[in-house]
């Protein structure tokens, strides 16, 4: 799953205006975090969003979102325990 | 959310407000806009406010945007190697401004990351005019800003490696490679290689400075294994650092090789001074491995170099390395004029007085003939020292069987 993902978040987003970019990114993300770690649809949704948002100030590449998103996921399930 | 989805047992603690696509993507051309927007408008105002006054423009609203504080943390970093003053009172604009930034504004993840990188470049700020216990305070308030924070992993391992560093300076080694340990990890999770082999070379110079060259150089080592496409940078100061390791070391095949390849790395990068100090690296070896005559020939040119840059601390160091080699010639008298001549451009530089004192020390012990190279090696460590440990005390016994080498 990890390895999917990975390869479908292989767009760039730096600087464009390609929403279509932004949603499969946010999409890819979710899909992370449901299928792989088990979170329920609104919270990897919200967790997704942060992500991106937080990614906005580095990298973006498929690498760094999908590790930021392992990384999210962690603390989160970490928090509930 | 459906109902077949499991769910964990609480909520998440740190929700975003912008928590559907169309939110997000409305920050981000709002992000973009301010950003550039920003530029101009923060030069401006830091062009015509006078530094006394830019603790009042922290509430000014053209600095109070994401954008804005992105802009003084370019400029910090354009400042911090050229003049780190000033380069901190940027931060310390940039801290109040992120500070004064209304809770808001933006979503979440993007306050906290303002304010967390507005904190961690006041950190780099004090630590690079030697004020490290504020450095810490600064970096810990950081971290501590983005602990709560999932999405800001990344963000949390640049402080902490940074907090790493500043760690190293006061000799608080544990807590340095435990920090430098969790940002490795992170780093790694974002596949960030650039900031995992900084990592590497950190821990690498910290046990350069505990003198675990051995350790030191196996990390070096690991690094050029393990890392694909590193920059030319790194890849020359790995080379330079596993070249003095193994020159400590007494290896001095690999010492020779690696000083060559670092050589030639920062001849194509264009830094000459950095090839100046690998070239005295050598010369430090030719002493070592006993091809004393060689090394002065050797060395005289690279001091003399250092001295018409203007390097009189380096250009002293070097002058170390000829006495040491000068000593082992048994040219006593050659060696007592130089080591008096690198007290007199010691002072001449308003250098440390400790250091004045044992170059003093130094030239007192050949001039009785009392000065071994060992004395010679020793005192030039404690020199370097020196830079991170200003205060160090200066304490060194004479050998009383007067042996010269």
């Amino acid at each position: 799953m990890l390895r999917s993902a990975s390869f479908m978040l292989h767009t760039p987003i730096d600087g464009n205006d390609d929403f279509a970019v932004y949603a499969r990114h946010l999409e890819m993300l979710k899909e992370l975090a449901t299928s792989k770690f088990h979170l329920a649809a609104d919270d990897a949704e919200a967790l997704a969003a942060d992500v991106l948002i937080a990614s906005l100030r580095h990298s973006q590449s498929a690498e760094w979102l999908t590790g930021a998103m392992m990384c999210a996921v962690q603390k989160h399930l970490e928090d509930a325990g | 959310m459906s109902d077949d989805t499991p769910r964990g047992p609480r909520r998440l603690s740190f929700r975003p407000k912008a928590d559907s696509l169309q939110d997000v993507f409305r920050l981000v051309k709002r992000l973009e806009r301010e950003r550039a927007e920003a530029k101009e408008a923060v030069d401006r105002l830091l062009a015509t406010t006078p530094r006394d006054r830019w603790p009042e423009l922290s509430t000014h609203p053209d600095l109070l945007t994401s954008g804005a504080l992105e802009r003084l943390g370019n400029l910090f970093a354009e400042w911090l190697g050229k003049d780190p003053v000033h380069a901190l009172e940027i931060a310390e604009l940039a801290v109040s401004v992120a500070e004064a930034l209304p809770e808001a504004a933006y979503p979440a993840p993007i306050t906290v990351q303002c304010r967390a990188h507005a904190w961690k470049d006041l950190g780099k700020a004090y630590r690079a005019v030697n004020r490290y216990q504020e450095s810490i305070d600064a970096l810990t308030r950081a971290g501590d800003s983005i602990r709560d924070s999932g999405a800001l992993a990344h963000d949390r391992a640049i402080v902490s490696f940074d907090l790493g560093i500043t760690l190293q300076e006061v000799g608080r080694y544990d807590e340095s490679l435990q920090c430098l340990g969790e940002a490795k990890e992170i780093f790694r999770i974002h596949s960030d290689t650039r900031r995992l082999v900084y990592c590497g070379i950190a821990e690498g110079v910290l046990h350069q400075r505990l003198r675990h060259f051995r350790e030191a150089r196996e990390i070096y080592l690991l690094l050029l294994a393990s890392t694909k496409d590193m920059e030319l940078e790194s890849l020359a100061a790995i080379h330079q650092a596993i070249g003095f390791c193994s020159l400590e070391l007494r290896d001095f095949a690999a010492a020779e090789a690696n000083l060559e390849e670092a050589a030639a790395l920062n001849r194509r990068l264009g830094k000459p001074v950095e090839v100046l100090k690998i070239e005295l690296g050598r010369g430090r070896l030719l002493v070592r491995r006993g091809d004393a005559m060689l090394a002065v020939f050797h060395l005289g040119p690279i001091r003399r170099r250092f001295l018409a840059l203007s390097m009189p601390e380096e250009a002293g160091l070097c002058g170390l390395d000829l006495v040491e080699a000068l000593l082992s010639l048994s040219r006593f008298t050659d060696a007592e004029v130089l080591a008096k001549t690198l007290v007199r451009e010691f002072t001449a530089a308003h250098l440390n007085t400790r250091a004045i004192t044992a170059l003093g020390y130094l030239t007192e012990a050949i001039g009785s003939r009392k000065a071994s190279t060992r004395l010679v090696t020793d005192i030039r460590e404690y020199i370097v020292s020196l830079r991170t440990e200003p205060e160090r005390d200066f304490q060194f016994i004479l050998p009383t069987d007067g042996s010269g080498s």
